[in-house]
């Protein structure tokens, strides 16, 4: 029996209480609880105190080197940034035309924000978008055109390289994914072997010995013009490995939508690509969405793997930040920022990935 | 059969390649006898220059699945840890594993591999080394763990034991299981065969083993330390990186796997009485660990490969030991093709290995 007297009697007094049983259902349920909790809390408030007087009240902001970082402050070294933030961002790239690589990583992370739109979710406008865009990369980063002087592409470096291995990795390996997965699941015989012992063959050796591969076996076999320049033989192996992944990911999408999708599209009188096109992939796209968002985000990690080939990406700037003996002892402060920036597209990449799903519904199906 | 065929195509690849450059068509695999020149920085086989470059390969074998086995059971560890903590109960112990994943999960191994390596590089010297009970050493030599005086004897000695106690158990079972198809001295033949063989390499053993058991406790002398096992700071560094990244993702993986048990299992387990240790030891944990397996294969295959940024920080592993065997010899064809043999063969001999322990948790029956 309810008595309406009786309910506004049982609320909690106000915000203040509310939280304080909350907090108590939550985190001291019961004395074992409470223990775990008390011991997290410590250790939490210790790690958090030591690093607040680390990376604030006992840093340092202004010092020409890190043996006058060490002498200021027992705390983190952030002039080290101030002083070599131009060589962790922009690599090797020339000092005075650093704008360009400024700019152009302006234009790709603005074409990967523009592209998770649901707008340009379509093929043609996301060709227009990327084509537009990578031409302006391209012509920003190398000149040679429009009074701009050329850079090689061997000076290319820092967060724009990381970018655009990232977004021509996206580019290229998509669809020679979709072609793998394809022609293993619908080609003939011959097709499906050649595609499962690529995509087995690739997915069985680590990423590096791909790039590796690609770098030599390329320039072995192929003339110069054919194959390009070191960066974009990199970037086919790069193109590669992810497609290779992400084509078994697909094909299991594939083979979850069955036959009956299949013959309902043929029996419409659609050919092959046009049922591809309208009637399977988009629904294959949507199943494998959770899993593509994954190698997404790994693939981002991984454009680092170029550092070994000898590019400045940011992994490579960082070591180059700290090379020069005057701050080699700031490496950790050096370290703890590319990370930062590592995590803030990783972190967005996998939360983008997380609404996305919520967004096209998997479970709407 | 894959593996049959990706040899093969491989195989054919490079003799047509080889044919179309040079005009010979079967690539001079000599090399592999010729002594190689240079050093290796630290390897657990021994390793010098006149050593011929099969050698070589063999090495960097060696250290990949070293630091590959090492990454594996640390990650196993630290994922099994991790995927418990949601299950205590404790919102706080479990944002503090979520909060862990999430950081160390979005940044690339790379630049994990060379903070570690730095942070190593920069402990203490050998005089001043970080002492952990007074057994092990931290300092920017590397770490300093003790070891048993002869291990190989100790891995042989634990591995005989083992067939020993299997073969005796089946040994029991072949003599009181009548109801088997095969024949008679097949069926107790083997059994006793491999028995009396473990028994006989025991007792052979016997006399060797407190001598190989002996602890072999690191102790500084001068400079440096004596005895032990001395861990360089390339390993080390390698190690705990991959433990961290890979134990984030064998976290996740063991998370997953935990919280899908029905909850009517684990409330049927609890009002059987078990004690809370046991309802995970034997419920929870067998019931999750069909689902866990496929996924930590694949996971344990991906440690074993990304062994190969070692090159970032110098530890040789068997991709540095190719690319300096690519560059010296000038033959990278013929390198690249022994590389990606040897990375297909470990690959499929651990799939191998995992499937079976697969169909094992499987046969537990239960789906």
């Amino acid at each position: 029996m309810t008595v309406p007297g009786a309910i506004t009697k049982a609320q909690p007094a106000g915000a203040v209480a509310e939280l304080s049983s909350r907090i108590r259902r939550r985190y001291f349920r019961n004395p074992l609880d409470t223990v775990m909790s008390a011991t997290c809390l410590v250790l939490l408030c210790l790690a958090v105190l030591k690093l607040v007087r680390w990376g604030i009240s006992d840093s340092v902001w202004d010092a020409r080197n890190s043996a006058e970082c060490m002498q200021r402050g027992s705390g983190a070294c952030w002039a080290v940034i101030h002083a070599r933030f131009r060589v962790i961002v922009f690599g090797v790239y020339p000092y005075a035309e650093q704008w360009r690589p400024a700019v152009a990583s302006v234009v790709l992370i603005a074409a990967c924000l523009a592209s998770s739109l649901p707008f340009f979710w379509n093929v043609r406008r996301l060709a227009v978008l990327w084509g537009l865009s990578l031409i302006g990369f391209l012509t920003l980063m190398q000149g040679g055109v429009l009074g701009l002087a050329l850079v090689g592409e061997q000076y290319w470096g820092g967060l724009a390289l990381t970018v655009f291995v990232f977004a021509a990795m996206m580019i290229l390996g998509m669809p020679i994914a979709v072609l793998l997965a394809l022609a293993r699941h619908y080609g003939p015989r011959w097709m499906r072997l050649a595609a499962g012992t690529c995509i087995d063959l690739v997915r069985a050796v680590p990423l590096i010995t791909i790039l590796f591969t690609a770098w030599l076996f390329f320039s072995l076999l192929f003339p110069e013009w054919l194959t390009g320049g070191k960066l974009f033989r990199a970037v086919l192996g790069f193109s590669l490995f992810f497609a290779c992944y992400e084509a078994e990911v697909l094909r299991g999408g594939v083979q979850a939508i069955g036959r009956g999708q299949e013959e309902a599209a043929a029996a419409l009188g659609l050919r092959f690509w046009q049922r591809q096109r309208a009637v399977i992939l988009p629904q294959v796209w949507r199943l494998c969405l959770p899993q593509t968002m994954n190698l997404v985000v790994g693939a981002f990690k991984d454009t680092s793997y170029i550092s070994i080939l000898g590019f400045f990406d940011l992994v490579a700037t960082a070591t180059a930040a700290i090379g020069s003996g005057e701050w080699a002892a700031a490496y950790v402060e050096v370290y703890v920022v590319v990370a930062a920036l590592y995590f803030v597209f990783t972190y967005s990449l996998s939360r983008y990935g997380l609404y996305l799903e919520r967004r096209v519904g998997v479970a709407q199906r | 059969m894959r593996l049959v065929l990706v040899v093969l195509a491989i195989a054919v690849a490079v003799v047509v390649i080889h044919w179309l450059l040079s005009g010979s068509p079967f690539a001079a695999l000599g090399f592999l006898f010729d002594p190689t020149g240079w050093d290796i920085a630290y390897s657990i086989l021994s390793f010098n220059k006149n050593d011929p470059y099969w050698w070589a390969f063999v090495v960097g074998v060696t250290n990949t699945v070293t630091a590959g086995m090492l990454g594996i059971a640390g990650a196993t560890v630290l994922g099994f840890v991790t995927g418990l903590a949601p299950l205590a109960g404790n919102r706080l112990l479990s944002d503090l594993a979520r909060a862990y994943v999430d950081i160390v999960r979005n940044i690339p191994l790379i630049l994990q591999a060379a903070f570690w390596y730095g942070i190593i590089l920069h402990l203490p010297p050998a005089r001043s080394a970080f002492g952990v009970f007074g057994i092990a050493y931290l300092s920017n030599r590397g770490f300093c763990v003790p070891k048993f005086a002869d291990t190989v004897t100790v891995v042989g000695a634990v591995i005989l034991f083992l067939v020993l106690y299997r073969g005796v158990a089946a040994t029991w079972r072949a003599w009181h299981n009548r109801q088997e198809t095969s024949s008679a001295l097949w069926r107790r033949g083997v059994p006793i065969l491999t028995t009396l063989f473990a028994a006989a390499g025991l007792t052979l053993l016997l006399p060797h083993l407190p001598a190989a058991f002996a602890i072999d406790v690191p102790v500084l002398r001068g400079l440096n330390f004596r005895g032990g096992f001395q861990i360089p700071p390339e390993f080390a560094a390698l190690a705990t990186a991959i433990i961290l990244y890979r134990g984030a993702y064998v976290g996740e993986i063991f998370r997953g796997g935990f919280l899908s048990v029905p909850r009517g299992q684990i409330e049927a387990a609890i009002s059987l009485g078990l004690k809370p240790w046991m309802v995970l030891w034997k419920v929870r944990l067998p019931l999750a660990l069909i689902l866990i397996v496929p996924p930590l294969s694949s996971e344990y295959m991906t440690i074993v490969k990304v062994t190969s940024i070692g090159i970032v920080i110098g530890f040789a592993d068997l991709f540095m030991v190719s690319s300096s065997a690519a560059v010296q010899t000038g033959r990278p064809i013929e390198v690249i093709l022994v590389m990606m043999l040897t990375y297909l063969l470990l690959n499929y001999s651990l799939s191998g290995a995992l499937n079976v322990v697969n169909r094992r948790v499987r046969a537990r029956g239960y789906d």
